[in-house]
């Protein structure tokens, strides 16, 4: 049984970005100031051994985390053990500090369609959900950490508050939580959630890191689009969380439109500017 | 109060059919956005051909009778060829279009071939292994990116057609066409082959042995010997397994 709790291993890494294709030769070349990648483990199934060569000169310069959004945690399909033998394979080569997927579900009854679905949150999933994790976590033998992810609909059977819902989940599967600040501000205007309320009632030894992003107002809702910088209303959730949870390592995602990598970087230091003057150490 | 299950597959109904329900159609556009998407990488010719719309279209329907369960994108639209042939026996707008679905298999051949990563050995090394193994039986091992395709039409130059390659009047005659392709070093190539180069690649994917070859070419040593060595030069054999 795992039992994740940052409180005997708080982490002195600061703000990360994701480490994409179009940078990849930038960064063995310039070795930029960054404090971390994150690797999309789903880009990297199949991947060419040139590719993963690539990626091990960089993991031997700096740290990297495995980020995935296949597993479809919460479906009730049961779990792909092929696909999480790829995982498993990729993470035992990378050596990565952290390894998440989200709390969500992509397809049942046969059928994925490759997006973050919400789920219902209700005892029944978190028996489910948690047991899942379970499995997860003894095929990998290491903890994970499930991140909340953004939602444009919610279900009438829920019994329970979302932040309610990952703890519980968190508990009873022995995992940490990947906080996704960007997630929580969506479904705070998307759904009417009260954000500040959400973040304080996530306990802060279950964090193992934390998501920032840009989104895009559509008409009647936001979307997690990734795709440009962070909002200004975002950056002061994240100023609350800092101020709530210390300094955790975070990550800046945008994974479309992607821009140069100064960009990335400026806004990762944007992070650090914020841990910096919120955090003691 | 309804189950996880019940509203798992109440939701996938909801995204997979254009439906009123809100909340639903966001999903349903995103969903419907990154499979066409994903399908557009694969299948730029077909998309070339049909256009924009109709391809968004067809793209739309193949979701809906044809939903994947396989959890990485960069597989999705596998059968996308085998959708098409049914459609085009069903639609109208398509019958001008017969060629349409072997278009598409020769695109998704194009594709799977670019993303096959193996170290091949070269053919003096080959060679020299089957040299070494003279008086014990093997199987030559094929090019594991390597497909080969019976089509009814000139997909070879369909396809060039529409890669802006100058290649002549093009004649939709009805006459099979063997088409091989396969990754050789770092570049993906295609070529026609005859019907006997055809069968013989074939009965190498069936893993005939070496002596199993050689008695359905008894008669025609000298033709095995030939396909052997183009096989060997061209990167389609890459490597021997001796039988123990």
């Amino acid at each position: 049984m795992f039992k994740f709790d940052n409180t005997s291993r708080r982490s002195n890494l600061k703000s990360g970005i994701g480490l994409r294709d179009p940078h990849l030769e930038q960064i063995i070349e310039e070795k930029p100031n960054i404090g971390w990648f994150e690797i999309i483990t789903d880009n990297l199934i199949n991947a060419d051994e040139k590719t993963l060569q690539m990626l091990e000169k960089i993991r031997s310069d700096y740290p990297f985390s495995l980020h995935s959004v296949g597993t479809s945690i919460g479906s009730v399909d049961d779990l792909n053990f092929d696909y999480l033998k790829e995982l498993r394979k990729l993470s035992e080569r990378l050596e990565p500090f952290s390894v998440s997927e989200h709390l969500c579900w992509s397809g049942a009854h046969g059928v994925h369609l490759h997006d973050l679905f919400p789920l219902p949150m209700t005892e029944e999933t978190v028996l489910h959900v948690a047991e899942r994790v379970e499995q997860i976590q003894e095929f990998f033998g290491h903890e994970i950490l499930i991140e909340n992810v953004s939602a444009y609909t919610d279900f009438v059977e829920s019994e329970m508050s979302e932040p309610e819902f990952i703890t519980q989940i968190a508990r009873k599967s022995g995992s940490g939580i990947l906080l996704d600040i960007n997630n929580i501000f969506i479904n705070s205007k998307n759904l009417g959630l009260d954000a500040k309320k959400y973040v304080s009632e996530v306990p802060k030894n279950l964090i193992g890191e934390m998501h920032l992003a840009g989104g895009e107002q559509r008409e009647g809702y936001i979307l997690d689009s990734h795709n440009c910088r962070v909002w200004d209303e975002v950056w002061d959730l994240y100023e609350y969380a800092l101020g709530s949870y210390g300094q955790i390592p975070t990550l800046i995602e945008w994974d479309n439109d992607i821009p140069e990598l100064s960009v990335l970087i400026d806004e990762a230091a944007n992070a650090n500017r914020r841990i910096d003057s919120i955090c003691v150490i | 109060m309804r189950d996880l299950a019940s509203i798992q597959k109440d939701f996938l109904n909801g995204v997979l059919k254009e439906n009123k329900n809100k909340s639903l159609s966001v999903y349903r556009d995103l969903v419907v956005t990154n499979h066409l998407s994903a399908l557009k990488d694969v299948y730029p010719v077909c998309l070339r051909i049909v256009g924009e719309k109709y391809f968004s279209y067809l793209s739309e329907i193949y979701l809906e009778k044809r939903p994947t369960n396989e959890p990485d994108l960069n597989v999705y639209g596998h059968d996308f060829s085998d959708f098409l042939l049914n459609e085009i026996t069903e639609r109208e707008e398509l019958s001008e279009l017969g060629y349409l679905s072997e278009v598409t298999e020769f695109e998704w051949n194009i594709y799977s071939a670019s993303r096959k990563d193996f170290v091949p050995n070269s053919p003096e090394e080959i060679i020299s292994k089957i040299v070494s193994n003279e008086n014990v039986d093997v199987i030559f091992i094929l090019n594991p990116s390597l497909s080969l395709s019976v089509f009814n039409y000139p997909i070879i130059e369909i396809w060039k057609e529409h890669q802006n390659e100058e290649v002549g009047k093009i004649e939709l005659i009805n006459s099979k066409n063997y088409v091989v392709v396969w990754k050789h070093n770092k570049d993906v190539v295609y070529q026609n082959i005859d019907e006997n180069e055809f069968n013989f690649l074939n009965l190498l994917s069936q893993k005939k042995s070496f002596n199993e070859l050689s008695e359905i070419y008894s008669d025609k040593e000298k033709e095995l010997e030939n396909f052997i060595a183009t096989s060997i030069n061209n990167g389609w054999i890459v490597d021997i397994e001796i039988i123990v």
